[in-house]
């Protein structure tokens, strides 16, 4: 088995930092935190299990990691304004370098203790993405919808419902739930790590092994189906739906999951 | 080219200074103490001068500014671990072999140096990647070698309350979890 680690999780799996002081304690984790280090610590364990991430990645996640203190620290400066500005400069800048040095180096740990690379030909992966992925994805997205619209549901109505979550709810469970339901348009590193993840599939694979995109992204693992808008207040997560997922796998080879579920692929491996 | 370093201070000739002090130890085969007092007391205020030089200059943007500051402090850190393992040298018969373990980390720190004053803030195409990757490598060699501060040691230099410290860590933790919300 081939495990290829998304930024997402390497992300995840880095963000632990954690200060105990007489004065309180501060802790920095990383949502999904706890299974990307399992994860990581599973794959160890496996050492038949081939765990890689890509240079591309690697520097996906630093930047990730530099964008996210980046703008932590442009919002608290224009927060605040003098008399006290360069002293507080100081000390957020100071701040802001020890999190995130000590945030790079468990990442550059997590590489060094965990992970392999292999060699990767650029011009044959930017092939296979302008030639197959992009193509794919072309084809496939017009097909899909990030969620299942809501219901409409006429202004008489709803001013007069009382309990009207109860009526939405019968609502939305009267709906089909049909459809290909899938985030949008991978950005440019995630079609880049696809096509990355073709190429090991065809050069580095052995005897039909599975290769596997470890992924807290919707763009790789199955897509959450929700009715409503993500960010609607009534929307109803009604299962998941991993066609897209499988229609990658189907014609490239890879599959996307959540490091969660890879956690229990792991789990019944010998 | 405007030159970033050399048209504001001194700070190559503080670590050349310190180079040539480490130098003498090892030909000398012995550190001298009060010169390590000296050459690394000056290095450390002119550091701090610097960083705080770069927070109030205007042609800089903040995420260069950022950036700057982090590869001086790198080198202040990694300056006051050698200061102090020189001074610890004699009572732990390590003279002069701190020297010439000193002497190793001077190339990287050379390293970001150099490229910090190749940078030219009016040049808005000229990038500072290197600086934050040279940066790093001093730091993770630094560390290797026991030439780094501990996080207590690192924490101590902020003079924050603890609410503004967690309001902070909170604020980047909101922010990492909206990225990874994907």
């Amino acid at each position: 088995m081939i495990v290829v680690v998304d930024s997402s999780v390497l992300i995840a799996a880095s963000i632990l930092w954690t200060y105990e002081s007489e004065s309180g304690s501060y802790r920095l984790k990383g949502k999904a935190h706890g299974e990307s280090n399992a994860l990581f610590e599973s794959l160890n364990s496996h050492k038949e299990i081939t765990c890689i991430i890509t240079k591309t990645v690697e520097i996906e996640a630093k930047s990730a990691l530099e964008d996210a203190v980046k703008s932590v620290l442009e919002y608290k400066i224009s927060k605040n304004t003098l008399p006290d500005f360069l002293l507080m400069k100081y000390n957020l800048m100071t701040l802001q370098d020890i999190v995130l040095n000590a945030s790079m180096d468990r990442l550059e740990e997590i590489i060094e203790e965990y992970s392999t690379r292999l060699p990767i030909d650029i011009c044959e992966r930017d092939e296979i993405k302008t030639g197959e992925i992009i193509p794919f994805f072309d084809e496939l997205i017009p097909k899909t919808s990030p969620f299942i619209p809501a219901p409409f549901i006429p202004r008489t109505i709803r001013g007069s419902m009382n309990g009207k979550e109860d009526i939405l709810r019968s609502m939305m469970d009267a709906l089909p739930k049909g459809g290909i339901i899938y985030k949008g348009y991978p950005e440019n590193k995630d079609l880049i790590l696809m096509a990355e993840s073709v190429y090991i599939c065809r050069n580095h694979r052995k005897n039909d092994e599975l290769v596997y995109i470890a992924s807290l992204d919707n763009n790789l693992k199955p897509n959450p189906k929700f009715i409503g808008s993500p960010v609607w207040p009534y929307r109803k997560l009604v299962g998941i739906d991993s066609t897209v997922r499988d229609m990658l796998e189907k014609k490239f080879g890879f599959r996307g999951e959540h490091p969660k579920q890879l956690l229990e692929e792991l789990s019944g491996h010998p | 080219m405007l030159n970033y370093i050399i048209m504001e201070n001194y700070l190559i000739e503080q670590i050349n200074e310190i180079n040539s002090t480490l130098d003498n130890f090892i030909s000398n085969k012995k550190i001298i103490k009060e010169e390590v007092e000296k050459v690394f007391d000056s290095s450390s205020k002119k550091i701090l001068e610097k960083q705080i030089r770069t927070l109030n200059d205007g042609r800089l943007l903040l995420e260069d500014q950022r950036i700057i500051f982090g590869a001086f402090r790198t080198i202040k850190n990694v300056t006051e671990s050698m200061h102090s393992a020189l001074l610890k040298a004699e009572e732990l018969h390590e003279n002069p072999t701190t020297a010439e373990k000193c002497k190793e980390i001077m190339p990287p720190i050379f390293a970001v140096v150099n490229e910090i004053a190749r940078y030219d803030p009016y040049d808005k195409s000229d990038r500072l990647e290197n600086v934050f990757n040279f940066s790093r490598i001093l730091r993770k060699k630094a560390k290797n070698m026991g030439f780094s501060k501990s996080i207590d040691e690192e924490l101590k230099e902020l003079r924050m309350e603890p609410e503004e410290i967690k309001e902070f860590v909170d604020k980047l933790n909101e922010t990492i979890q909206n990225r990874l919300e994907i």
